[in-house]
Parts: structure tokens; C-alpha cells; sequence
């Protein structure tokens, strides 16, 4: 920089710090740090309940897809290759199986914003989250005696669905 | 009279070959009264070595240099044209901090520059729209095959979930979040 007098000097490398650092924070901001709705779920009330979380993580996933059965399984590795992460939730005690769904369901109606209804059939909901137009995130939960929670998360095709049920 | 001798030392002198002690008797031959006309004009020379060989500091000099660091004006008739008067500058600490400033800066340009590189580089190819925490996902299992299968298993889940949408999923599109 051709700033001759010092002070001046000292001012302007203030003002690129604190713009570069803004900057930097703003860029992590808006990085990767969303969490899926059965880690929220999980989180909020697994606690003092028999609720299990099954996970298959982005890593898995990669894994999975290089297994020759599914190299072999043009539709499994069609399906697969969409999904970055998939958990299961599940609770043993009957008891509290009602409470879980209702659970499930306030916590998707506190978040109507970010998850969408998809499809409802008595004790069956199934909410989609969209993020630049796609989807992300499916959630499924249902209780028929137990509790039961579905939730991938990917790059997820709008005819995912439709070919899920071929499987 | 014969100064052969003195023109023999002056001939060594000028050839510097000439001892101490030999310059020491030119210098006093020069200062004499009486110098012969042929060797008269050697004697300014010689005069002005014997003067400033008598040079010597007086002894009240570490009095007078003492004195002079003690006092904050030099006195004008000790200070030689040639020297400078340096002033103590003052240096804030802002002034000071300056090469931490630029340091601070440098390291935030390449964090910056590696945090843009890694994201749009994960982001726009290998991730998609997909904005999790990849790092928040602990598997259940350890062998792949057995993931697949428990993928698959879960997948079915799918089959009893409800079959009729209630809401046209293009219509949530513009609905980020």
C-alpha cells in the first residue's frame, strides 16, 4: 500500500483486518452446520426414553456405493447415490409411543418453515425440506405400536420416491 | 656547511624509508632559527608535523566531555559542525503493533482464501445443495455390507409410509428452509 503516512497505514491495516475477519465469519456462517431432524429430535427428547438412533453417515455412504452388490444394483446405486445420510429412529416401550409421534409432529409444525407436509395418512407424516429449490431432507415418522422415525438426507431427486417403492 | 646528512634523510623521507627517530631529527633540524636557503622551503612542512606531533589532549578534557553529557544543550564552542543533533522519537503503541497488524492480515487473507477455496470447491461439486454437518453423523456400523443392508431395510420403511401427497412438492420449491 503507498499510504507514506504511518498512522493512516495503521488505520487502513485495522480496517482490512476487521473486513476480513467479518468476512471470514460470514463465509462460515453460511457453510455446512445444518442439523437433520432426527439429531434434533434425538437430541430434544431421547433423553429418559427408550428411543435408538440408528445412523448411516455421509462416509458410510461413499463405502456402500463402492460394494459390488450394489455396483451390480443399477437401482440401489441409483437410490443410494442421491442419499448422503440416512437414521432410524425407533423406541421399545410402547408406553410412550403416542407421545413420540405427538412429539415428532410439533417439533415438524414448530419448524414449518424448513420442513414441508409431503404426504399424511392417519399415523403416517412424511415432511420434505428444500434448499435452492432441492430437496435435502425427507422425514417419515409413524407410529403403529411403536415409534418409528425415518430420515435421509441428500441430493435427493423429486422421483426419489417413486423408485424407492420399486425396491 | 655541509647538510649532505639532512638531504640524504629527506631523499630516505621521501621514499618513505626514513625511522622514527630519523623524522624526529628532520623535525628538530626544521625547527631551528637558522635553516640554510636551499632546504628553506621543506620547513613549513616539517614545522606543521613537529606542531601537531605536540598536540596532546589538555588535562582538564574528561572535565569539560563530563559536563557536556551532563548538560542537555552542548556548549556551541565544543560541538563540531559536522554533528547532528539526534531527537528520541516518541512511539505509540499502535505504531508499535503495526508489523502484528500486517501479520493478523496475512493470515486472515490465506484463511479466508482457503475457507472460499474449500467451500466452493465442496459445496457447488460434491455436496450440492446439501448444507449438513457432515461432521455430526456417528456411524451405527462399521462394516459397509452391513450398512447396505440396513440401509435397504430402511429404505423399505418408505413402503408403509403414506402413499398420497398432500402438497405438490414443485409448489415448496421457491420455500428455502
Amino acid at each position: 500500500m503507498a499510504y507514506s503516512h504511518p498512522d493512516l497505514m495503521t488505520q487502513s491495516l485495522k480496517y482490512l483486518l476487521a473486513v476480513l475477519f467479518s468476512f471470514t465469519l460470514a463465509l462460515n456462517a453460511t457453510a455446512q452446520n445444518e442439523e437433520d431432524f432426527a439429531s434434533r429430535y434425538m437430541t430434544l427428547y431421547a433423553q429418559g426414553t427408550s428411543l435408538e438412533c440408528t445412523t448411516l453417515s455421509p462416509d458410510m455412504m461413499k463405502l456402500i456405493l463402492g460394494l459390488p452388490s450394489v455396483e451390480e444394483n443399477e437401482l440401489a446405486k441409483e437410490l443410494l447415490s442421491q442419499l448422503k445420510s440416512i437414521r432410524v429412529v425407533k423406541n421399545a416401550a410402547k408406553g410412550e409411543t403416542a407421545k413420540l409421534f405427538d412429539l415428532a409432529h410439533q417439533l415438524a409444525l414448530k419448524n414449518h418453515k424448513r420442513y414441508k407436509l409431503f404426504a399424511e395418512e392417519g399415523n403416517k407424516q412424511m415432511y420434505i425440506r428444500r434448499h435452492d429449490g432441492k430437496i435435502v431432507e425427507i422425514v417419515m415418522f409413524m407410529h403403529n405400536g411403536h415409534f418409528q422415525m425415518l430420515n435421509v438426507t441428500g441430493n435427493i431427486s423429486e422421483s426419489f420416491l417413486q423408485q424407492v417403492l420399486k425396491i | 656547511m655541509d647538510y649532505k646528512y639532512i638531504e640524504q634523510l629527506l631523499e630516505r623521507y621521501w621514499e618513505c624509508e626514513t625511522s622514527e627517530a630519523e623524522e624526529s631529527i628532520l623535525r628538530t633540524f626544521f625547527s631551528q632559527k637558522d635553516i640554510p636557503a636551499e632546504l628553506k622551503r621543506y620547513e613549513a612542512l616539517f614545522k606543521y608535523e613537529q606542531r601537531e606531533a605536540e598536540v596532546h589532549l589538555s588535562n582538564d578534557f574528561d572535565q569539560r566531555v563530563l559536563a557536556a553529557i551532563g548538560n542537555e544543550k552542548p556548549e556551541p564552542d565544543v560541538e563540531a559542525p559536522f554533528l547532528q543533533t539526534v531527537k528520541a522519537r516518541r512511539i505509540t503503541l499502535s505504531r508499535r503493533l503495526q508489523p502484528l497488524y500486517r501479520a493478523a492480515a496475512a493470515v486472515a487473507i490465506v484463511t479466508l482464501l482457503g475457507t472460499a477455496a474449500q467451500h466452493s470447491f465442496t459445496s457447488d461439486t460434491e455436496n450440492g445443495a446439501w448444507d449438513y454437518n457432515q461432521s455430526a453423523y456417528k456411524d451405527s456400523y462399521a462394516d459397509p455390507q452391513k450398512a447396505y443392508a440396513a440401509g435397504i431395510e430402511a429404505l423399505q420403511m418408505f413402503k408403509e409410509g403414506p402413499q398420497t401427497a398432500v402438497a405438490d412438492t414443485m409448489q415448496n420449491k421457491q420455500a428455502n428452509n
